[in-house]
Parts: structure tokens; C-alpha cells; sequence
């Protein structure tokens, strides 16, 4: 556990060198369940986007109920891993200008999986662990002050969530410039704009009505 | 540290699914999981279940009608209006039957000064009461929500702030009446 803790620290402290020392060797199914672990226990572990998500699957298709729930949660993750792992490729291969012979699109693969390592290791050993403590504690009324410190603990930790998430687009952009050579610009490109302009039919077919969906929630 | 990183994986996959299994346990029906956050504050959560006879609001515009509100998702309801008056608004739609558990339920408040209700009539029979410490919400004042009509016809939420008394109105007890306490 201490050595996952500082593969953590490393990939927060200096991500170059984590990318260097591990990214190549490490099996890409790693990657893409350290993926689904880090973008999924995020969503479940917090009981406030549990409730937004609920509210936005009944808002948008008037499917209720935690099944329908995890069924969005696995759809969303299973539609950004399979955008990623396929498509994210292509654009990069051609930003960059490079031939398909050398273009090694697994290892561009691996950058973009392997990239919410840090925020995976965090959750897994210390934010999901005192989660499911404090939840099974829930279900005993005589154990309120227990649990009342488990969520605050769970609390605590979270914000060094926040580090680890910042640090998966700082992952993602040293990988593009260290072993694509992009630049500023065409990182910027392959990360943001292209998946945006991609993602433009459905802005503009939802775009408006999440809008009003948001502004109700915060309401 | 590949061997490492493989046991955390693993142990990553069971606990997303032990969580998974557990917010479900937490949230077994549309009702609870939208109350989830109250539960996830460690608050207690109690499921009513109207009796089959009582009258329900079947459509926004009646809601709307009856409360004098206007807007079409969610409104605050003259902040002068007292609250139990808005209480037996709703009671007046749920006070039939008997009620077994309601005094458990209220000693249950009273021992919380700083608990407010939240009731949410989520769908055709069901009501949740949901107690939420002050700052759970973010407006003390009476509300009413209707929200997402055209998913939940039934949906009403209430919330009363009852900060600083432990006197829950005997009009509001009345309005309670009826509800089949579930846990």
C-alpha cells in the first residue's frame, strides 16, 4: 500500500517521470480498469452526483430507480473509454503527421488510461475504503458519531481528489508533447476541440435542455 | 509494482461493486436514492406509503391551482405563509387512514431541534419523509417543488424549517395523519 501511495505521489509530483518509468511496461487492461475505477468510484462515491445523476436520467428519458442509474453511469463510461480508445487515436496520428507503420496508437492508449492513475490509487486505498465503512455504519443509528467521523474523513479526502483529477489532463499533456511531440496547439486540438466539434450535434440537440436542467438543479 | 498495481485493481473492482451493492441497499426504490443524499449525511430516512384511498394530485396544473404559484418547476411559496398552513395543504391530500408509526416518527423529530422535513410525493402511492439537518437544503423556507412534471406527475416536496423549536405544530401532526409509516 505504501508503494502505491508513492507511485500516487510520483505520478502528482512528477508525472514525466512516472510516465517514463511506468506507462510503457504496464499492460494496457490495466489502464482501462484503472479507468473505469477511477471515473466510476468517483460517481458512485459521492451520494450528491448519485442524486444529480438520478435526476437527470428521470429529467431526460423518465427512467427512475438506482438500476437505471448504474446503467448510466456504465453506458457513459463504456461510450468515453470506447470514444477514447478508438478514436482518440485517429486524431492524434494525424495532428501529429505520422505514418500508420510507425504510429504506435496502444502506447497513445496506455497515456490516456493510465493518465487517472493517481486519482485511481486514491480513491481505491484511502477514499472508497472509509466510504463503505461510513455506509455500513449508516445502517446503525447507535453508531451516528462513528459515522459522522467517516464522512468527515471521506470529506478530507476528497479534495486531494481534486489534485489527482487536475493531474490526469497534466498526465495526458506531458504523454501527447514527450512521445508525439505535439505542441501547445495541437494538444489543445486533439484534447479539447476535437472531441468538442464531435460532440456538437449532441450540444446542440441537449444543449439547451441541460441547460435548463442545471439551472433547475442549482436552483 | 506491477503485481501491486494488479491486487489494487482487483481490490478497486470489488469495492466500486461492494459500494454499488451498498448505495443500492441504501437506495432499493426511485424514492430512496433521490433521497440519498439526506442518507449519505447520515440522517434517517423514513419511506411513507399512503393508503390506496387517499386522493393524489394527478397534474401540475392542478398543483398550481390549488397553491396559487405560478412558473413551471419550482417555486417558493410566499415567504410570509406560515408553515403549517402549507402542512395541511398537503394534508389535505393525504390525511385519510390510520397512522401506526407517527408518534414514533415525531418523538423521532423532536429529538432532532435541528431536523426539518422534507417530504417528496414521488410517484402514485409513495411518499418519502426525509429528515435533513439545517444547511442540507439550501432554503429553510417553505417551497414547494414541482419538478419534472412530465416524469412525475405526482412530485411534491415540501420542506419546513423548524430551527429553534422542538414544538412540532399539532396541525402538522393532523396533516401527518394517514400515512402508513414504512421503513
Amino acid at each position: 500500500m505504501i508503494d502505491l501511495l508513492k507511485l500516487h505521489w510520483q505520478f502528482i509530483r512528477r508525472p514525466s517521470e512516472a510516465l517514463d518509468e511506468h506507462i510503457p511496461v504496464w499492460p494496457l487492461e490495466y489502464g482501462i480498469v484503472l479507468y473505469l475505477i477511477s471515473y466510476g468510484g468517483a460517481m458512485i462515491q459521492s451520494g450528491k452526483s448519485l442524486t444529480v445523476i438520478s435526476d437527470f436520467v428521470s429529467d431526460f428519458w423518465g427512467l427512475s430507480g438506482p438500476l437505471f442509474v448504474y446503467l448510466f453511469i456504465l453506458a457513459n463510461l463504456s461510450i468515453g473509454a470506447a470514444v477514447q480508445y478508438y478514436l482518440q487515436p485517429q486524431f492524434v496520428r494525424r495532428i501529429a503527421g505520422m505514418a500508420k507503420e510507425t504510429f504506435d496508437a496502444n502506447l497513445l492508449r496506455k497515456i490516456i488510461f493510465f493518465s487517472p492513475t493517481a486519482n485511481a490509487i486514491i480513491l481505491v486505498i484511502l477514499i472508497l475504503p472509509l466510504q463503505i465503512i461510513s455506509s455500513v455504519l449508516r445502517q446503525f443509528p447507535s453508531m451516528s458519531m462513528l459515522t459522522l467521523v467517516f464522512i468527515v474523513l471521506v470529506g478530507v479526502v476528497s479534495i486531494w481528489l481534486v489534485v489527482s483529477s487536475v493531474n490526469t489532463f497534466v498526465v495526458q499533456w506531458k504523454g501527447l508533447a514527450k512521445f508525439f511531440k505535439l505542441n501547445a496547439g495541437q494538444i489543445i486540438l486533439a484534447e479539447f476541440v476535437i472531441p468538442l466539434v464531435l460532440a456538437l450535434p449532441l450540444i446542440l440537440l441537449y444543449g439547451s435542455r441541460y441547460l435548463t436542467f442545471m439551472q433547475k438543479y442549482l436552483r | 509494482m506491477q503485481n501491486k498495481l494488479k491486487v489494487m485493481l482487483i481490490a478497486g473492482v470489488v469495492e466500486v461493486i461492494a459500494l454499488a451493492i451498498l448505495s443500492g441497499a441504501n437506495s432499493n426504490s426511485t424514492i430512496k436514492i433521490l433521497g440519498y443524499e439526506a442518507v449519505q449525511l447520515g440522517n434517517r430516512k423514513i419511506i411513507l406509503k399512503a393508503p390506496a384511498q387517499m386522493h393524489l394530485i394527478t397534474n401540475a396544473e392542478e398543483i398550481r391551482h390549488e397553491l396559487h404559484v405560478g412558473g413551471d418547476h419550482a417555486f417558493a411559496i410566499a415567504p410570509d405563509k406560515p408553515g403549517p398552513q402549507m402542512a395541511l395543504l398537503v394534508g389535505d391530500y393525504l390525511s385519510v387512514g390510520e397512522l401506526d408509526d407517527l408518534s414514533k416518527l415525531l418523538v423521532s423529530i423532536q429529538n432532532d431541534t435541528s431536523a426539518r422535513i422534507v417530504t417528496e410525493l414521488m410517484t402514485e402511492d409513495e411518499l418519502t419523509l426525509v429528515l435533513s439537518p439545517q444547511g442540507a437544503e439550501k432554503d429553510s423556507s417553505f417551497y414547494l417543488f414541482h419538478r419534472y412534471t412530465r416524469c412525475y406527475p405526482y412530485y411534491l416536496r415540501v420542506m419546513s424549517g423548524w430551527e429553534g423549536t422542538k414544538d412540532i405544530p399539532p396541525s402538522v401532526v393532523h396533516a401527518l395523519q394517514g400515512i402508513e409509516v414504512r421503513k
